[in-house]
């Protein structure tokens, strides 16, 4: 093995909080090798990324660390929880750099994307003018930016989120670091477009020879990507070792239980004979992109006449990358976007119905959003949230009334009723979540529409919402669209799967004869670049 | 932290936003102080005239300029007039306290209700709505004010009807952006989809998770409006003599600071006084109102 490039030596970093010190990083100790992939795993809250911050000398106000990130990069060895800002300077972005995770937010919006890699270069080397132009134009062709002379002046926001991520990657090399920390540089991008931004990244490392540590909670990418892994749990380190030992024979409880988290079981297809429950037909939707006050609009087509049927019970999955029309299809179907083409829910039109013509049937058909956050008003109780669809379908119940149904739905969704009276605030995401859909159940809906209701959740979390929903189905006899990016899970829940991108079908069929054999070449690319290990 | 959160928080039964704010104000000191000390404010301003020996606008012969005294009865002392100035302090605050509640809570009323109604429904409305304020906005105030004067000639409650007439032009475009932002969040599709009314969406999920950049906007509309109607006063549109408000006080305090300073202190130390607990209060209040902070 090589040289040591950075060792963490019983790192600690504590969070001196108004109510208490709360200890982030615990007694950390690993070593990243020079050229080596060292992977950093974990779920969110595990003090993975606070981990790699410190390195950068980048912690919070609040933070506290204590303990040895010891440096071999430079000239001698330092302590980069001791050396000199001006030092710590002159390591950030040029002997280590770092990749984050929002490549929208990560870069400044109001700078060419050629000044902004320009900056890195003018800090830490003497190339000035043509040269250094020159090297811009030459690290953006490396980084895989189609024609690099003309999009060398493009503002961020004419970019892709991946040619975004390809820029911070840019910058990030600009000076030949011998450390690159990416905190889960691909979380925020759609599959296809991760799997091109991690080849990218291991044929940047054969050529520069760096150390890349890898931060991120997705198993898949670490066993493609990763040459070591170190497992991180509420701040500690349970367990490390080569990626192929760890993956094959993991020791401790928590990484088997990471390992573990696939979705799996399959769901049974309802027979041709089940009722129909909801049928669209030619559903088109189309948005003004710019909007004028006089003249006529110009119009982005979201969906394109997209036709489709779910019987009683069935549960259909809808994939696609951001972009492809899946959410907005959704929200047409619920008539929560205005579309044109023929929705029957039940044998009623309900596409010709006016809102208060639909309000009888919105306690029918509801919706789990994807981000537990912002789908929950933070200034209403749980219990008002839950409530809120009570007093709107169920106007003459008394309060104690709706109270003993809002503890039902509670109770179903395995939460303890006595919490009503908090904040969504107070809960987690995945807690979050189960309010969410308690407040779907509460109503007695037949037909529920999840739109990527797990994306946002960690692994172990996932599986239980899914399982829950799987219990829900079985118990009320519900229908189910399930949208979601995630093929893993939609395999687990759906029995039948459309395939959607740039607002068309391009394939539907049965779950079961679509991942086995899918037919068209996209869907086949969307499965190679989702399913990661199968091809590493 | 969410956990420590829940522990301490132990929910009493039956709680409401309003309720669980009320109970976080009284937990904030400042806040607590300043809302007592405003009470004792407009108690005082409103029964302290019968308690002072002295009227309105009685002449005491004895005393121009005099300073405070305990045996002359005029414990704050006398203007240039030889009227008593803690008598005229208090009328003055009457006034001012009464403009600031009423101005405010005018602007209050439209310009959330005007905004967020813009905000929400968008497009054509909204596009309609905000040029209107648009061009109230380019209409100068002195203006309106003096088209007031005189289609209904002078009256106080002109003053407030004239003030919060052009204060809620800021609320409304405040809280248009507020809403406009939220509207698109996941919680007022969620609500759409139960089939929550328009009406009920606006008051129960937008208009509370809008309060806080109101309550702050609220905060610094008092001292404008005292100011603006001070400024009024002084060009004969406002209240008139004998009656007095804060601002005419203090104005005319500034021309005696040399000769009589309490001319000047004493109206001013009510005023900043007040001021700074609505500024401590408004503070409380937003954060007594976001369930985050504890």
């Amino acid at each position: 093995m090589s040289q040591p490039l950075l060792e963490f030596d019983r790192l600690r970093v504590d969070f001196d909080l108004p109510d208490g010190t709360v200890t982030a990083v615990n007694d950390v100790s690993f070593t990243i090798y020079q050229g080596e992939t060292l992977a950093l795993v974990g779920e969110s809250g595990s003090g993975k990324s606070i981990t790699s911050t410190a390195a950068m000398g980048l912690l919070p106000e609040l933070a506290r660390a204590s303990g040895c990130i010891r440096w071999h990069g430079g000239a001698g060895d330092e302590d980069l929880l001791s050396v000199s800002r001006q030092r710590l300077r002159a390591i950030r972005g040029n002997e280590i750099s770092m990749i984050f995770q929002e490549p929208m937010t990560s870069l400044n919006p109001m700078h060419r994307i050629g000044r902004q890699i320009r900056e890195v270069l003018h800090k830490h080397t003497a190339l000035r003018g043509r040269s250094s132009h020159q090297r811009v134009l030459e690290l953006l062709a490396q980084v895989g930016i189609p024609e690099p002379e003309r999009r060398i002046d493009s503002y961020p926001h004419e970019l892709s989120g991946g040619q975004r991520q390809r820029v911070m990657i840019a910058m990030a090399l600009a000076c030949e670091p011998k450390l690159l920390i990416a905190d889960e540089p691909t979380t925020a991008l759609d599959v296809t477009v991760q799997a091109q931004i991690l080849a990218l990244l291991k044929d940047l490392q054969a050529r520069y020879g760096m150390a890349i540590l890898f931060i991120t909670h997705d198993l898949g990418v670490v066993r493609h990507l990763a040459d070591s892994v170190c497992v991180m749990q509420q701040g500690k380190i349970v367990e490390a070792g080569k990626t192929d030992t760890l993956f094959q024979s993991p020791q401790h409880s928590y990484t088997q239980m990471l390992i573990a988290a696939n979705p799996s079981g399959r769901k049974e297809a309802v027979p041709n004979s089940a009722p129909v429950l909801l049928k669209a037909q030619n559903i088109h939707v189309r948005f003004p992109i710019k909007k004028r006050l006089f003249g006529p609009n110009r119009y982005f087509e979201a969906v394109k006449n997209i036709d489709l049927t779910l019987r009683r019970g069935q549960t259909l999955g809808i994939v696609g990358e951001s972009g492809s029309g899946k959410t907005t299809l959704g929200r047409a179907l619920l008539r929560l976007v205005k579309s044109s083409g023929d929705i029957c829910f039940d044998d009623i039109d309900v596409a010709r119905l006016d809102r208060a013509g639909m309000r009888p049937l919105r306690s029918r058909m509801q919706v789990v959003f994807q981000d537990p956050f912002g789908s929950l008003s933070p200034r209403m109780t749980v219990g008002d949230v839950i409530g809120e669809g009570l007093r709107v379908h169920q106007p003459l119940l008394r309060r104690a009334e709706r109270d003993t149904l809002v503890i039902q739905a509670l109770e179903e969704v395995a939460l303890d009723p006595a919490h009503r009276h908090r904040y969504p605030h107070e809960f987690s995401g995945g807690q979050r979540q189960r309010i969410a859909i308690a407040r779907a159940l509460v109503v007695k809906p037949e037909f529920l529409l999840l739109d990527e209701p797990t994306s946002a959740l960690d692994r172990s979390v996932q599986m239980t919402v899914i399982q829950l929903l799987r219990d829900l189905q079985q118990r009320h006899g519900l229908t189910y669209l399930f949208i979601s990016h995630d093929l893993a899970v939609v395999r687990a829940l759906a029995d039948e799967v459309i395939v959607m991108r740039q607002g068309e079908i391009v394939e539907q069929r049965d779950t079961a004869s679509l991942f086995n054999a899918p037919r068209q070449t996209y869907t086949r690319e969307l499965m190679r670049a989702a399913f990661l290990e199968s091809t590493a | 932290m969410i956990m420590n959160n829940t522990t301490l928080t132990a929910p009493a039964v039956g709680n409401s936003l309003a309720r669980d704010a009320w109970r976080r104000l009284r937990q904030n000191g400042a806040a607590t102080v300043s809302l007592v000390l405003l009470a004792v404010i407009s108690l005082v301003c409103f029964v302290g005239p019968w308690l002072t020996p002295w009227a309105l606008d009685e002449v005491d012969w004895n005393a121009f300029l005099a300073p405070p005294s305990i045996e002359s009865g005029h414990y704050a002392g006398t203007d240039s007039n030889g009227r008593d100035l803690l008598t005229r302090v208090f009328y003055g605050g009457q006034i001012s306290l009464s403009v600031a509640l009423v101005a405010t809570l005018v602007s209050l009323v439209i310009g959330v209700l005007y905004g967020a109604i813009a905000g929400y429904f968008g497009g054509r409305v909204d596009n309609l709505m905000m040029r209107f304020v648009d061009i109230m906005y380019s209409l100068p105030f002195m203006f309106m004010v003096i088209l007031l004067m005189v289609v209904f000639g002078r009256n106080i409650l002109l003053i407030y009807a004239a003030i919060g007439a052009v204060e809620w032009l800021d609320m409304s475009r405040i809280v248009r952006g507020q809403v406009l932002a939220l509207k698109r969040r996941e919680f007022v599709e969620a609500a759409h989809a139960l089939g929550v009314s328009s009406f009920k969406i606006v008051t129960r999920h937008l208009i509370p998770n809008a309060i806080g950049p109101v309550i702050i906007y609220v905060t610094l509309t008092v001292p404008k409006v005292i100011l603006l109607e001070s400024f009024l006063s002084f060009l004969g549109l406002g209240v008139q003599e004998p009656l007095t408000s804060w601002g005419v006080l203090i104005s005319e305090g500034k021309d005696m600071m040399e000769t009589a300073p309490w001319m000047l202190i004493v109206p001013s130390a009510f005023l900043a006084i007040t001021l700074l607990c609505l500024n401590f209060l408004g503070d409380g209040l937003r954060d007594a109102l976001d369930p985050k902070t504890r």
